[in-house]
């Protein structure tokens, strides 16, 4: 799909770029009118008199948690895929040490890495001096970050991508309204602080933060109703498709990228032999690959032992096209694992083709030579004679 | 001496493409910004009022400017020795004959014109550092340029609106080259070159606060200009034939769309434009990030144009 003058972003990582340098200034933007720029701003949270910060970064993480769970609940957006995309993978203890180091530096200059570039816009010289800390930290991080025990410590506590809803397994939606409650808490709280702090009313007045819950409640609703609907849902009641084992070998050898092959016979059978680039997931493993969340991109492919009647349900649940291959396995067998006849004379073009597909991949396959083809008989003439004493240049 | 001058290429009889480095774009960008700072130095002079020290000598600083750049384009010269030739001969259809000639004349009409500007006080200054001969010197000429200030200023506007335009004629001039191949990359190496001068000036230490209102409203018409520009030649490249489309390509999607777009359209032209708009409508505290933001989309846009088009 193209849009005028570009390629979606998705298809051009040239056309994110751009894009998340406008967002990275209209983040900038904001961030010094709602007077970021200001060290006092951000030292105002940690000591109780000033928690705008607070409210504004929970306002921004709900606002992207909920336009992120709205999005994938309506299917214009693969949850899974983004988070495993943008987050890193969690390493317990450097992220904890990191995480306070980098709180000792907030309080220790008044700015965060995005806020000390607001204050350099805004001519603070001290936000200058804080970002060339960051950037003299980055340099020595790089330096040490795989050297000895340093480099132990950078990967040690490593559980790969860990999310809140997988870990206490609900739903995405439902996690996203808990944070929604944990915000309006966390405002009212630090309101309250504040009050006790400063002697004195603070913040916006109850009109105007009401309808800020009032906006975050209605929109974390949005959140849990597309619960209800077929998309998120892993009772998805859509007929598998079937796919013949030509197709699939035609498939899986010209456009692998597009098709995504899972073979659920026991593990002992597909480790054995199976489809080229199919995956072997026995019924067992198939929850762990959480398919209602995957990107419906790639055609799933299902290969069981054989004719299979309709896929899996955690298979169903996927948000693609589902194929269910012909006679499973045992046709996959009989089609490519196994010499196909010759085409007699006068074969049709297209058997010949076919002939030729099944012959290379039964060959490639099984390791056995394809067989030459015969010998063209002489046309006459007189036989060639030979020496004796066999071939060779010496006359 | 012949130049490339037919649309053609083959590998065999060009087989390297790429054969600007670094000091052309370096070159453009300075002699841009030198042609800018003396458009501007003649069109403050014709404002009322005293004017700062610093807009006084900025007609010295376009040829310093480009005595620097020309030292960069004088290092990419296969044959330094023949850099004279140049100056034995005049080919008015070549681009790069009145450039060449255009630089030459640069120089002594911006050191005149800008010895017309200073003040007693400036010269007293300069003069009392001087040898007494070199001070006379300096006096007479200084004498006979404030006589003719008026056409001073309008030679050095002019010499300064023909060294700003040639940098980008010379480029559409080569027609092998199909993202160079627009008429408009004249007029748009001299808005540029005049919003870096600007961008420049207003750096300096010691400029006025109606001095820089004045070169801000001048910078920002420049870059809505430059934009508008971009605009037309990509527009011209995107609707031309295969070849120009194939050029527009690589700013459209191609490999250069995220440093062009990202470094000269975002972040060398709206930003900094939005940036002085908000300053003076909400009287906000000046600062250097907006100049120093023209500077670098002025630059990226010459380096990322001469790069582009030898691919």
């Amino acid at each position: 799909m193209t849009f005028f003058p570009f390629q979606l972003p998705a298809a051009n990582p040239q056309v994110a770029m751009v894009a998340a340098v406008l967002v990275g200034f209209g983040f900038g933007f904001v961030l010094e009118r709602a007077g970021f720029g200001n060290a006092r701003k951000l030292l105002g949270q940690f000591y109780g008199t000033d928690m705008v910060m607070l409210k504004v970064m929970f306002t921004a993480i709900v606002t992207a948690i909920l336009g992120t769970v709205v999005l994938a609940g309506v299917g214009l957006l693969d949850l899974r895929a983004l988070a495993d995309g943008v987050s890193s993978e969690t390493f317990l203890w450097p992220m904890i040490a990191g995480g306070l180091l980098i709180g000792v530096g907030i309080v220790a200059s008044g700015y965060c890495p995005g806020t000390s570039l607001v204050g350099i816009a805004s001519g603070k010289l001290d936000a200058l001096l804080a970002y060339a800390g960051v950037v003299l930290g980055q340099l020595l991080w790089a330096e040490l970050e795989f050297r000895g025990p340093i480099a132990r410590f950078h990967r040690s506590g490593a559980f790969g991508h860990v999310y809140l809803y997988d870990l206490l397994r609900v739903p995405a939606p439902a996690l996203a309204a808990g944070v929604v409650l944990m915000a309006i808490g966390a405002f009212l709280f630090g309101e309250k602080v504040e009050r006790m702090v400063t002697k004195a009313p603070a913040g916006p007045g109850p009109t105007a933060r009401n309808r800020v819950f009032a906006g975050v409640v209605a929109f974390g609703a949005v959140g849990l109703a597309t619960l209800l609907l077929p998309v998120a849902t892993a009772a998805r009641a859509v007929p598998a498709g079937r796919i013949a084992p030509e197709e699939l070998a035609r498939r899986v050898l010209s456009e692998p990228w597009k098709v995504r092959v899972l073979d659920v016979r026991p593990m002992d059978a597909c480790t054995k032999e199976r489809v080229p680039g199919a995956e072997c997931t026995p019924p067992a493993m198939l929850k762990d690959l959480s398919l209602a969340d995957v990107s419906p991109a790639r055609d799933l492919v299902v290969v069981g032992e054989g004719d299979l009647a309709q896929a899996p349900a955690e298979i169903r649940a996927y948000r693609g096209r589902v194929l269910v291959l012909d006679r499973g396995y045992e046709g996959w067998r009989a089609w490519a694992l196994t010499p196909p006849a010759l085409p007699g004379e006068g074969a049709a073009p297209s058997a010949l083709e076919t002939y030729r597909l099944r012959a290379g991949i039964q060959s490639a396959l099984t390791g056995v030579k394809a067989a030459p083809p015969p010998p063209t008989p002489a046309a006459g003439g007189a036989p060639v004679q030979r020496k004796a004493g066999g071939g060779g240049c010496s006359g | 001496m012949h130049e490339l001058d037919v649309a053609r290429y083959s590998t065999l009889i060009d087989p390297q493409l790429h054969v600007w480095g670094w000091e052309i774009p370096v070159y453009l960008f300075l002699g841009g910004m030198a042609a800018g700072t003396l458009f501007l130095s003649g069109l403050l002079s014709m404002g009322e009022g005293p004017r700062s020290r610093a807009v006084r000598a900025l007609p010295f600083l376009a040829p310093l400017l480009l005595a620097v750049g020309m030292g960069a384009l004088f290092l990419d010269l296969s044959h330094k020795l023949h850099v004279y030739r140049f100056y034995l001969a005049f080919r008015w259809t070549s681009p790069m004959s009145w450039g060449a000639w255009i630089l030459l004349v640069v120089f002594p009409i911006a050191i005149l014109y800008g010895l017309a500007t200073l003040s007693d006080e400036d010269v007293a200054a300069v003069s009392a550092r001087l040898p007494p001969l070199l001070a006379r010197v300096l006096a007479d000429r200084r004498g006979w340029a404030r006589r003719n200030v008026r056409r001073l200023r309008m030679a050095a506007m002019i010499a300064a609106v023909g060294l700003g335009g040639y940098t980008g004629v010379l480029l559409s001039a080569l027609g092998a080259r199909a993202l160079w191949g627009s008429a408009l990359l004249g007029p748009l190496f001299l808005v540029s070159g005049i919003s870096s001068g600007a961008a420049l000036t207003m750096l300096l230490p010691g400029v006025l606060p109606e001095e820089r209102a004045l070169l801000g409203r001048a910078d920002v018409h420049a870059m809505w200009l430059e934009l508008a520009l971009l605009l037309f030649v990509l527009v011209g490249l995107a609707t031309g034939d295969a070849a120009s489309r194939a050029a527009a390509d690589l700013v459209l999607g191609g490999p250069y769309t995220a440093p062009f777009w990202a470094l000269v359209v975002i972040a060398g032209v709206v930003v900094p434009a939005a940036m002085e708009i908000l300053e003076r409508r909400l009287h906000l505290a000046v600062t250097a990030v907006a100049p120093a933001l023209v500077l670098a989309g002025g630059f990226a846009l010459r380096w990322i144009l001469v790069a582009a088009g030898q691919r």
